[in-house]
């Protein structure tokens, strides 16, 4: 007589159908975080752009204002900033930022780059400046803008 | 009559179980080392960001609240910044000035550990980096847009991290303008 303790296939299906669920869930929680991972750092990075323009663009307000208010107009001119070397040779089209375009995502093959310098007042008392970085991952079109008044005595 | 009883897995069981697991594993570990290798870089990444921010924030602080005279290396000569020229004059590795009291004050590059670092002739030592990051390319240089206004003052340097997996930098760039001139 032989006695085979084998388990049925209801047993095996069962086991294999928990086993897939718990494999599946644990794929897509391990496919979110590794996103956000990425996204993250893709953020720190877009946000040091921005600061980095931030700063040049303080420097051009306090190496000379009368210079500095003509880059803008009370509409708002737009600049492209495609590379770390900075300057306001490249006006692109382009008011909401989100329509902006001839501006090409040149950052680390990645990252495109704006600003819209818009002049309050007449005569001009304050400069408004609002700096945008985009970058697209896995479809989606990620964001980060900083927005700074400047005035001539700050 | 015997009662055979097959409990053991077979030879050929055996292999199929350890070829299915050697195939899965490779794949586990490669998704593992991916998520390790991500969150590492995110570390650094913070990390060097926050050392950056916080030296160009002391750096900006120190030169507006409390330098009056950007000086020469024996900080003789007061008020030592040219007229702006094209290119920017030179920058140099360090910056020497004094406060409105005539202290002295050195910003320059520690060349040991590679930290950021404030001397005043109290003396005390500050380092406005820590020693996690690598500060290189310190450079400094000031200018005058015109005789009448207080100098400006240009400031770069590059913090870097190794990680295991790569090594990652963040420039940075920036200028003050002195308040207390």
């Amino acid at each position: 007589m032989s006695i085979k303790k084998s388990f049925s296939l209801i047993e095996v299906l069962i086991f294999v159908t928990i086993l897939s669920m718990f494999l599946v869930a644990a794929a897509s929680i391990i496919t979110v975080s590794m996103r956000q991972n990425t996204i993250k750092v893709n953020t720190i990075k877009a946000v040091h752009y921005n600061e980095q323009l931030s700063e040049w663009i303080s420097t051009e307000k306090e190496t000379e204002w009368g210079l500095f208010i003509t880059r803008g107009t009370p509409a708002g001119n737009t600049y492209c900033f495609p590379t770390d070397a900075l300057d306001w040779s490249l006006p692109v089209i382009g008011n909401p930022l989100d329509l902006v375009t001839g501006c090409s995502s040149t950052l680390e093959n990645k990252y495109r780059r704006f600003a819209t310098v818009t002049t309050i007042g007449s005569p001009v008392a304050r400069v408004e400046v609002i700096i945008h970085s985009d970058w697209q991952e896995a479809g989606n079109t990620y964001k980060t803008e900083l927005n700074t008044v400047y005035t001539l005595w700050e | 009559m015997g009662i055979k009883n097959n409990k053991s897995f077979t030879l050929v069981e055996l292999l199929v179980a350890v070829g299915i697991v050697g195939l899965m594993l490779p794949s586990v570990f490669n998704i593992f080392f991916t998520i390790i290798r991500q969150q590492l870089i995110l570390v650094a990444f913070t990390e060097m960001k926050q050392q950056g921010d916080s030296a160009q924030r002391n750096i900006k602080n120190l030169l507006q609240n409390r330098a009056a005279f950007i000086t020469d290396i024996t900080y003789g000569q007061l008020d030592f910044c040219p007229p702006l020229t094209t290119p920017t004059p030179v920058f140099s590795s360090s910056l020497y000035f004094k406060d409105r009291d005539g202290v002295r004050v050195l910003l320059y590059q520690e060349p040991i550990t590679n930290r950021i670092a404030s001397d005043s002739a109290a003396p005390h030592t500050y380092y406005l980096t820590t020693q996690s990051v690598v500060v290189s390319d310190l450079g400094f240089t000031c200018y005058h847009v015109n005789e009448f206004t207080p100098p400006i003052v240009s400031a770069h340097y590059t913090v870097s991290k190794s990680t295991a997996f790569k090594d990652i930098t963040l420039p940075y760039s920036f200028s003050v303008k002195l308040r207390d001139y």
